[in-house]
């Protein structure tokens, strides 16, 4: 596969996504995937190149985690509860 | 957010399906965005979940199947979130007003004084808000038709 | 190809000014409300729309319900409310009340399922020493709790019975002046009891809990043991009853006092689920508790072999409960035991205040768990994640850490934080949430991550569909029988202090 088919980009909406949300996801696929994160004005872009070629739908299996980390955290702030 | 807000219409959705994936425009003027939020998180296990935002207030929601599927199914699966999303709004709207009711609860259970004074006077406080703001509609379906 | 639809639903008004505090959601055809309180109501889905568009009057037949339980604003008693929630939650700041002591790690068993770390019975230097007991009994005594339930486990347990016996002597002892009140219970699959053994736990009132997966062939079949030419199957059977009779001859009441018994759910159980129910029913056992297994540390090829998926479990859940309602209705005395758990949380003004579905989990709040080796765990799966070869729930050591110091530990505190359903997504408006408790040690099992992610974890789908079928089967209930079963089955009697003495 050539590396332009193995890299995906997208743009993440910090209302949405925020940037600790966005960390655990990149800890959590940092074996399958090269990902790097960089700001941009509204929230942050998303780089990823797939390593493990056995895995479909690895981008989307990152964005799942992303939302799941970022409303979590968000929750826990918005209760006062930290950890 | 009244009693007497007229009878309601209908909402319309209007989604794109492309065969693996649905995709709604929604108004945050409309849905709360801790309502897109909430129904988004519920179908994590579902489906592939995706929260762009346009401009203001206009979010795109995308679910992408995680398996083979058609459009039926892709039909079907945009009609539980918009559900979802208005049973979320019902939600919110209702922690929003009972919010303070249920910290008072709260403190009563656990601390012995709450910042309020009394129930009374609290219940009074509410009433005078709840006059004063505005008539945002949080809408639960009953009836769902294609088209 | 690209297909553009719209789809339409008709809206509903909310007056939110008329309604109290509560969380709903659907079930089927019906909707469920509820409060911090623990009250309940089901409504149909028209009457629910009714209600929220503040249109449910005085002569609507649920209105009283929603009226005195908090749903509605008229009349809202906001100190009535907090009573119960207080009430409900006593359990919090109460301290830990179960004492979990892994006596050994030997084990004469090797069975399919097993996750307690165990060793080969050669192995006395994976046994608690005297030393180790005192010092547990010492710190486990400090709990602010006025109760206490020591509960040994293994390995097998009683292949170390001198700690056992030490430990209750000495607690005993030791309450002359702490005035608390104790249980002693060991977990013991009973291939290694002794006559002498036996008769010391009945005479000195420790409470024993076996293992029944069922009738032989699937007894059998779950617990390979290369026991002394006997099957498991007709050991334990033959131990259960003589500790029956035993209680019956010193005359206590055998609706107290008997051996408890725990299955655990394989493939091949779910194949025989009325045979086992009517094994507990014919062996006079009151309480069968149906659990699925925990489908981590498994191989995958023995997970394909015993295990099976949630939606399997909870078919065969169901399918047991209404065998069991219909026994009852029947006149037989036989209970599920999570079933009665979340029917005390549904029909009583208290909470079971179980270690493993309460907010926050009990996990180094409600329990604490001491290994054989001194090591303090904030429960027995925290152990057993040690076991793995994982420390990260290792709070210290009995020698260098105290009470405070393990039940305030950082760990016990993201444990409570990642488990008080108030802070979590989807948890937080559940309507399940005044019943339920997530367990972070699990999800940390499963997945790494304290936290896990609510709708994929199968303990949400596995407690939100049991409270529904609970739930369900009373909303059907039109005579008022299954309730009056329910209800029985949240009863539980004090047994007499006395024989603990
Ligand atoms: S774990 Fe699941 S059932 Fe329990 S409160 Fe959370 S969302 Fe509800």
């Amino acid at each position: 596969m050539s590396d332009s088919l193995r890299t995906h980009a997208v743009d993440l909406h910090g209302s949405f996504y925020d940037a600790a949300g966005v960390a655990a996801a990149v800890e959590a696929y940092a074996e399958l995937a090269r990902i790097t994160v960089q700001p941009t004005g509204a929230g942050l872009r998303v780089e990823l190149v797939v390593l493990d070629d056995e895995v479909d739908d690895l981008m989307d299996h990152f964005l799942n985690h992303a939302l799941h980390a970022s409303v979590s955290l968000q929750r826990r702030q918005a209760d006062g509860v930290a950890g | 957010m009244s009693s007497e807000s007229s009878a309601a219409e209908l909402q319309i959705f209007d989604f794109v399906s492309d065969g693996r994936s649905v995709r709604l425009r929604l108004d945050e003027g409309l849905y709360p965005l801790d309502a897109i939020r909430g129904a988004a998180y519920l179908f994590l296990d579902r489906c592939f979940v995706r929260l762009e935002r346009l401009e203001d207030r206009l979010v795109d929601v995308t679910l992408k199947s995680k398996g083979p599927t058609d459009d039926e199914a892709l039909g079907a699966l945009a009609g539980e979130f918009c559900n979802a999303l208005l049973d979320q709004a019902v939600r919110v709207q209702v922690a929003a007003s009972s919010g303070k009711i249920r910290e008072y609860i709260m403190a009563r259970a656990f601390f012995s004084a709450p910042a309020q004074s009394s129930i009374d006077q609290l219940l009074a406080e509410l009433d005078a808000e709840e006059l004063a703001a505005d008539d945002l509609e949080i809408q639960v379906p009953w009836e769902q038709g294609g088209a | 190809m690209i297909q553009s639809r719209s789809l339409q639903l008709r809206p509903h008004r909310v007056a939110a000014d008329q309604l109290g505090v509560f969380r709903w959601g659907r079930l089927g055809d019906r909707v469920v409300l509820t409060n911090d309180a623990g009250e309940w109501q089901l409504l149909s889905a028209a009457d629910f729309a009714t209600f929220l568009a503040g249109e449910l009057g005085p002569e609507h037949p649920a209105f009283e319900a929603l009226r005195s339980r908090g749903f509605l604003r008229q009349d809202l008693d906001a100190e009535d409310l907090a009573r119960k929630l207080r009430r409900k939650r006593r359990y919090l700041g109460a301290g830990p009340h179960l004492i979990v002591l892994i006596t050994t790690l030997r084990c004469n068993q090797s069975c399919a399922y097993c996750h307690a770390s165990r060793t080969d019975m050669h192995r006395t230097d994976t046994d608690m020493s005297l030393e180790t007991a005192k010092l547990a009994v010492d710190h486990a005594m400090r709990s602010p709790s006025p109760y206490l339930c020591f509960e040994y486990q293994g390995g097998e347990p009683t292949v170390n019975m001198e700690v056992i016996k030490f430990c209750v002597e000495y607690s005993r002892e030791k309450n002359r002046h702490e005035k608390k009140t104790l249980d002693h219970s060991v977990v013991t699959n009973m291939t290694y009891m002794t006559e002498e053994n036996a008769r010391w736990l009945v005479d000195n009132g420790v409470l024993v809990c076996t293992s029944l997966d069922g009738p032989p062939e699937v007894h059998d079949h779950n617990r390979a043991w290369s026991g002394k030419g006997a099957a498991a199957f007709e050991t334990v059977t033959r131990w259960m009853d003589w500790f029956n009779q035993a209680y019956i001859d010193k005359g206590l009441d055998p609706a107290l006092w008997h051996v408890d018994a725990l299955m655990t759910t394989t493939r091949r159980s779910m194949e025989n689920g009325k045979a086992i129910v009517d094994l507990y029913v014919q062996r006079g056992i009151r309480n069968v508790h149906l659990r699925p297994l925990n489908p981590f540390g498994f191989a995958t090829k023995t997970w394909r072999a015993i295990g099976y998926s949630m939606e399997e479990w909870l078919a065969f859940y169901e399918e047991m409960l209404d065998y069991i309602i219909e026994l009852n209705l029947q006149g037989v005395q036989i209970m599920e035991g999570t079933a009665a758990t979340f029917l005390k949380k549904l029909l009583t003004p208290d909470d079971p205040n179980f270690v493993d579905i309460r907010s926050p989990v009990g996990s180094g709040t409600g329990q604490i768990c001491y290994g054989f080796d001194g090591s303090i765990f904030p429960s027995d799966e925290g152990r057993m994640v040690h076991g793995m070869g994982d420390p990260i729930f290792r709070l210290g050591h009995l020698r260098d850490t105290s009470f405070e110091e393990a039940t305030r530990h950082p760990t016990v505190r993201a444990i409570a934080t990642a488990s008080l359903l108030d802070a979590l997504p989807q948890c937080e408006s559940c309507w399940n949430a005044p019943f339920c408790g997530v367990r972070p040690l699990h999800n940390y099992m499963m997945s790494g991550d304290l936290f896990g992610q609510r709708p994929l974890t199968p303990k949400c789908k596995q407690h939100m569909s049991m409270v529904s079928m609970l739930l369900e089967r009373l909303a059907n209930d039109t005579d008022g029988r299954v309730e009056a079963i329910f209800r029985r089955w949240t009863m539980d009697r004090p047994r007499s202090p006395d024989a603990n003495a």
